[in-house]
């Protein structure tokens, strides 16, 4: 491919920055330029979270154009149809059925709208809904939803097993290997 | 070798190749990392100060002493450092030394959008804006030695999307700076009237000699021979050339002071020239008083407010727009953390102020500014760091009366050694009646928990006396001061309503560590379903831990997301909350 977007989503505290950073280190080892987005702050705080990854052999801006992203993850269902514009109509979405309430949830104002996927469904969008929370409970670590979601990602890529082992390796601290490539084999398997 | 890295830190690698010894900074989004990764090199001393003024002045200091010094800070930073900006450039440097401000065009976490290259025009400061990490390393490097050549601070202006995007970056060794001597220079660096006037006609000068590096740096660049000349700088120019397919381009990386040659040079071959940079018109401004005869489109075009990308070109400019859907999407704020010691304190002024509907709430900047969100909604104010303390002054001081305190003035620890004493001097010399509440989180949290004054946990992570706040506060001449954990929501509540009654300045400290930092309570806590009437009135708290379940009519709590500070307890009107 000339070029991969990835858009990453979910709610802050999740892991959408360390999925994001990997598939940055895994498209670096495979030769790509790399370009990443991620946000920091007040955006932080149980807020809507997005980090965006762009490979190619020369990437300019770091940000996506919206109806161009070629894979929108989301680690929460909500944050996938805010985010859906991106994706283009031909472009794979990766569903985490995870649902955080925001704040006119929790407060009482308003109710999560839960066939929220199912309108995803009826605009024409091919996904992937898959019940990464109970499978990263599961495992035993339910911090490892986002790399259960790499797993599930790394299906559709062209980026051999052995590289994303490796960069999981280089790149998450020692003790979390086991844990996290236990997580992605999952994902990679999920079916 | 090859590395991915983030902007800011790509930033501090550059000066860290280019032999800085010494690195001062206050944190401040999207700025922060810069310092966060000076940390990581042994070779350079490094250190949080209190506020952004304080840490330009230590970088000045070390630059005298000889050596190469960076600090770091967000555009509104530069608004405390701007007294020492507006002299520096007077008194020139000795070693190297380069301010890195990030600006935060779109506000993703800021107050305003100003453009740092005003500042840098009114001091004749110079300026240099690197696209991405590449060029943000070797730019800095270069920043040093422009520095020293022209005797001039350097500005490295970033903005949000260069300091928060990372790639790929070539890394290179250090390389120590020739040691300089120790300056001193009556003529220089005293500027009484009659050294400042000679200082004054040598700035221009100092400026002229800047220019001349500019004109020919090949950081500056023409590319491409498209029919449309746009010229861009900062990772806008990015943007530019993705949305412009047929273009030639003027990449500018020196925006102070303007290498106007080579503009003119560049604009003289088209009828019409865009020019993409952010937040504001600067350089557009700049080239149209340049008067070439050519039309200049620039940022004024844009929507404010909106930070600048390749589909907020392609609209603007060529009205292509991009797809919409119809989905019922709820919007989801950032907001106080499961478990939060702040949440109590905005919860009991929102209990207060149900009664006292006259109390009026001053805030600050930092995570507390989330107190502001309904339905805590227990501010009224947010300007600036400090400026809790400032406009509660002014307001008590004018609704003035007999019944009581009627202002109220939170901030947070952090926040109170940057730009807070000042205000609790200005409450307690001036006996304006206000109830100052200081949220002591033991840590700077929003920017990701850097240590302060208050805490005593330095840069490095080594540990120092704190400052005793409470001494603090009485050698200020504040009378009144009470420590509350705020756990206790009830002791915390009544100790509110009590000073509220006092007419003279007054202080609660609000004592308890950032739940990411320290978590409050192990237990966690369960909704008894008999119990619950569903009358929602907890929800009120705010907890991401909490919600309502509409089929059975009951409010539950999340124990994977329950942080156990017992505050839905205190909420709930039935007692049907407690301990799992």
């Amino acid at each position: 491919m000339d070029k991969i977007d990835f858009l990453f989503v979910g709610v802050g505290g999740q892991g959408v920055l360390t999925a994001s950073r990997l598939i940055s280190h895994v498209g670096f080892k495979s030769g790509y330029d790399v370009k990443l987005t991620e946000v920091h702050g007040m955006a932080q705080r149980g807020g809507s979270v997005e980090s965006a990854v762009r490979l190619a052999k020369k990437v300019h801006s770091p940000l996506l154009s919206k109806g161009d992203v070629d894979f929108l993850v989301s680690f929460e269902c909500l944050e996938a149809a805010r985010y859906l514009e991106y994706l283009k109509p031909d472009g794979k979405l990766l569903v985490s059925d995870e649902m955080l309430s925001p704040l006119p949830v929790i407060s009482g104002k308003a109710e999560y709208p839960a066939d929220i996927m199912d309108k995803i469904r009826e605009i024409g969008f091919d996904f992937e809904l898959i019940n990464a929370s109970k499978l990263a409970k599961d495992l035993g670590n339910p911090k490892t939803i986002n790399i259960i979601m790499m797993g599930l990602l790394s299906k559709y890529l062209d980026i051999s097993q052995e590289v994303w082992i490796e960069s999981i390796k280089e790149f998450l601290p020692e003790k979390l290997h086991e844990i996290n490539i236990k997580a992605f084999m999952l994902g990679r398997q999920v079916s | 070798m090859k590395k991915i890295m983030l902007g800011n830190e790509a930033i501090a690698r550059g000066a860290w190749e280019a032999g800085v010894n010494f690195a001062s900074a206050y944190p401040g989004t999207p700025s922060t990392e810069v310092m966060e990764n000076l940390k990581k090199y042994k070779e350079l001393y490094v250190e949080w100060a209190p506020n952004e003024k304080v840490s330009l002045e230590a970088c000045l200091g070390a630059s005298l002493s000889g050596n190469r010094s960076i600090c770091s800070m967000k555009h509104v930073g530069l608004n405390v450092a701007a007294d020492v900006l507006q002299t520096l450039t007077y008194t020139g440097v000795n070693a190297g030394l380069v301010i890195v401000v990030a600006d935060d065009p779109g506000m993703h976490s800021s107050q305003n959008e100003q453009d740092t290259r005003y500042f840098a025009k009114m001091s004749r400061a110079i300026v240099l804006e690197p696209s991405d990490s590449q060029e943000a390393k070797e730019l800095t490097k270069w920043a040093f030695e422009v520095s020293e050549e022209t005797d001039l601070p350097v500005i490295i202006r970033s903005t949000t999307r260069l300091s928060h995007s990372s790639s790929i970056v070539e890394l290179q060794d250090r390389v120590e700076a020739p040691k300089k001597s120790l300056e001193k220079n009556p003529e220089k660096y005293i500027v009484l009237p009659a050294n400042a006037r000679k200082l004054r006609v040598n700035l221009d000068n100092k400026v002229k000699k800047a220019l001349s590096l500019f004109e020919s740096t090949s950081f500056n660049k023409i590319e491409g021979d498209g029919a449309t000349g746009v010229i861009a700088c900062g990772v806008a120019y990015e943007h530019a050339r993705e949305a412009f397919k047929y273009a030639s381009f003027l990449k500018l990386s020196t925006t102070y002071p303007l290498p106007k040659s080579l503009i003119s040079e560049f604009v003289v071959r088209f009828d019409r020239v865009y020019v993409i940079e952010e937040p504001d018109p600067f350089i557009a401004d700049e080239i149209r008083a340049m008067n070439l005869g050519v039309e200049v489109i620039g940022k004024e075009v844009f929507e404010p407010s909106l930070e600048m990308s390749p589909d907020l070109i392609r609209k603007t400019l060529f009205n292509v727009e991009a797809p919409k859907y119809d989905l019922p999407v709820l919007p989801r704020p950032p907001l106080l953390c499961a478990g939060c010691p702040h949440r109590g304190v905005y919860y009991a002024l929102n209990q207060i102020r149900l009664k006292k509907k006259d109390l009026y709430i001053t805030s600050d900047i930092g995570c507390y500014s989330l107190g502001a969100l309904k339905p805590l909604g227990a501010t009224d104010t947010t300007v600036c760091m400090g400026a809790s303390l400032g406009m509660a002054a002014g307001l008590a001081q004018n609704l003035k009366s007999d019944d009581g305190i009627k202002v109220v003035a939170t901030l947070g620890d952090s926040t109170f050694t940057h730009s807070g004493l000042p205000g609790i001097a200005e409450l307690a010399y001036n006996k304006a009646p206000v109830l100052a509440i200081i949220l002591d989180n033991r840590t700077t949290a929003m920017t990701g928990h850097q240590g302060n004054p208050m805490s005593g946990i330095r840069a490095r992570g080594d540990e120092v006396e704190p400052i005793r706040i409470k001494k603090v506060l009485k050698g200020l001449g504040i009378n009144h001061i009470k420590v509350v954990d705020p756990i206790d929501f009830k002791k915390l509540q009544k100790t509110i309503e009590k000073m509220l009654k006092l007419n003279e300045p007054c202080v609660i400290i609000s004592k308890k560590p950032c739940v990411l930092v320290e978590r409050a309570q192990n237990v966690k806590y369960f909704v008894d379903e008999e119990k619950c009437k569903g009358c929602k009135v907890c929800l009120n708290v705010a907890c991401p831990a909490m919600s309502f379940d509409k089929d059975a009519k009951k409010v539950k709590i999340r124990a994977d997301l329950c942080y156990g500070c017992g505050l839905c307890v205190d909420a709930c009107l039935h007692s049907a909350i407690s301990q799992l």
